[in-house]
């Protein structure tokens, strides 16, 4: 798509500005009234598995983002330890990813994106400090997402 | 020439006792040893031994553990030892500590070979290793039953969702739909239809349930078509590709050979995503000379086999275990960066009924 490099431009300075080892943008694709989420675009990546990953509504990273609409933070993830990175959050276990944060990017009052910076080989853990700036700095300006999120009051 | 047999005989005995594997013990009426042979010397400990060849009260009961009977399978209840007016312990099963080995069953005998004289003879087996035999018969046995047991039930539960609960769902999106012709209110038109999305998503995630659990398509379709759904969901959930070459033209097998063609390379690939770190896994299905052959093999990292796995290593064994349910074998190829081949061999036993 047209925003692709923006986006790969987002994702490549996330990376650098926050230090993180991979970040990866996400957006929602409807074919046929499916549902779907992929990973479009990503940084400092392993391989190139995460384009072919498919997720539903809450499945995986941005599935539980989408379906949530909050940040999700997972600290510390030790591959020997939790299995759960494999069936639970692909990209976790085909990146090695050991913290992991992601925030939706919202349009419209709705999500319709999700950004994801990591870290490997327990080099550092994420903090909330840490969620609250991303969140900052993917809500503005980028095209495709005007940042409104849908507020019930 | 009677005579020349006798003392045949005797010769043939007397070997017998020295060379036996079996314990040979004679006992007199009072329950005195009067001889043991080398085989009951090396299970006795010297002890036990000596104080049977005295005489003394319960000796045999130092060594021995019981017998099975009714009432237990280590009893002493009506004692072989000391009921001699029972004819009927021509064969038993008998407990004996025994030196240096432990507690041993043993098949036995206790008869009187001397009515004049009251002279009875006591003879063991070692029943060890058959034991042992049978034990893995048995455990074989029940891991089969395991399995199928396991297969059949979720095939019960994947039908049931797919033919069952999908079924009623679907008729309550339908329903929903008839909705869109009994008004115009705009608002309740949306919502409806925000809730019909959601029930599709719903039913989606009913037929995956469903798929996973055991995919219809392996006992209606056979394997081709099952593989090429099942690896179509591998790419989605973990961006692994699979380039399956499959060459059975649509030939199908026993329901029990398919299962465990499906599910050792299930668990292969499974392996291949969690450890192999590689974005591609070749599989290949092929029949030659009534045996059918699967092959899943990788680039990645691989590992040195017998080493500590990664993992629990119960998933190797489980592939071995279910390829020799069926006759099968399963090897298993791999190397430290070297790539991992799996090769799965089975009988290509037809498929039952129709044919």
């Amino acid at each position: 798509m047209d925003n692709n490099l923006t986006y790969q431009e987002l994702v490549d300075g996330l990376r650098t500005r926050f230090g993180f080892d991979f970040t990866a943008l996400a957006v929602e694709e409807d074919s046929l009234n499916q549902y779907a989420i992929r990973w479009r675009v990503a940084s400092g990546n392993l391989n190139s598995r995460y384009k072919r990953i498919v997720l539903k509504k809450g499945r995986g990273v941005a599935g539980t983002v989408y379906k949530t609409g909050k940040p999700l933070l997972i600290q510390s993830i030790d591959p020997e330890r939790h299995a759960i990175g494999l069936f639970d959050y692909p990209i976790v276990a085909s990146e090695q990813l050991t913290s992991v944060a992601a925030v939706p990017l919202w349009n419209g009052g709705r999500i319709s994106g999700v950004v994801l910076g990591g870290y490997r080989g327990g080099r550092a853990e994420l903090t909330e400090e840490q969620i609250a700036a991303l969140q900052a700095a993917v809500s503005e300006g980028l095209p495709g997402f005007d940042g409104k999120e849908l507020v019930f009051r | 020439m009677n005579s020349v047999r006798r003392d045949q005989l005797n010769e043939l005995m007397l070997k017998m006792y020295a060379n036996s594997s079996e314990a040979i013990l004679f006992f007199d009426r009072g329950g005195k040893a009067l001889a043991a042979n080398p085989a009951a010397e090396e299970i006795l400990d010297e002890d036990v031994l000596a104080a049977l060849l005295e005489g003394e009260d319960g000796a045999i009961c130092r060594a021995c553990a019981g017998y099975t009977n009714e009432h237990g399978l280590r009893s002493c209840r009506d004692c072989y030892f000391h009921h001699p007016e029972r004819d009927d312990f021509t064969s038993f099963q008998v407990y004996l500590q025994t030196k240096g080995k432990g507690l041993v069953p043993y098949t036995s005998s206790f008869q009187t070979v001397d009515a004049d004289r009251d002279i009875r003879v006591f003879m063991l087996r070692d029943m060890t290793r058959q034991f042992l035999t049978q034990e893995r018969l048995y455990e074989n046995k029940m891991m089969k039953h395991v399995i199928d047991a396991q297969e059949n039930e979720r095939k019960r539960i994947s039908r049931e969702l797919h033919d069952g609960v999908a079924q009623e769902l679907m008729s309550a999106v339908v329903d929903l739909r008839v909705l869109k012709y009994m008004t115009g209110d705009a608002g309740l038109l949306e919502k409806v239809r925000q809730t019909e999305a959601s029930l599709s998503r719903l039913l989606e995630d009913i037929r995956n349930l469903s798929v996973e659990l055991r995919p219809a398509a392996l006992d209606d379709l056979g394997l081709d078509a099952a593989f090429r759904s099942h690896f179509k969901r591998v790419e989605e959930n973990f961006g692994l590709l699979v380039n399956y070459g499959g060459e059975l033209k649509g030939r199908r097998y026993a329901s029990e050979i398919e299962t465990v063609i499906y599910r050792v390379c299930q668990e292969a690939i499974l392996n291949a995503v969690k450890y192999a770190d590689v974005e591609t896994v070749d599989v290949i299905l092929s029949e030659q000379g009534g045996r059918v052959l699967l092959s899943v093999s990788d680039r990645g990292r691989g590992f040195a086999p017998g080493g500590r796995p990664d993992g629990t290593g119960l998933g190797l064994y489980g592939m071995r275990e279910r390829a020799e349910l069926v006759g099968g074998t399963l090897e298993v190829e791999s190397a430290p960066y070297a790539g991992t081949t799996v090769r799965l061999n089975v009988p290509a036993v037809p498929e039952k009924g129709e044919g």
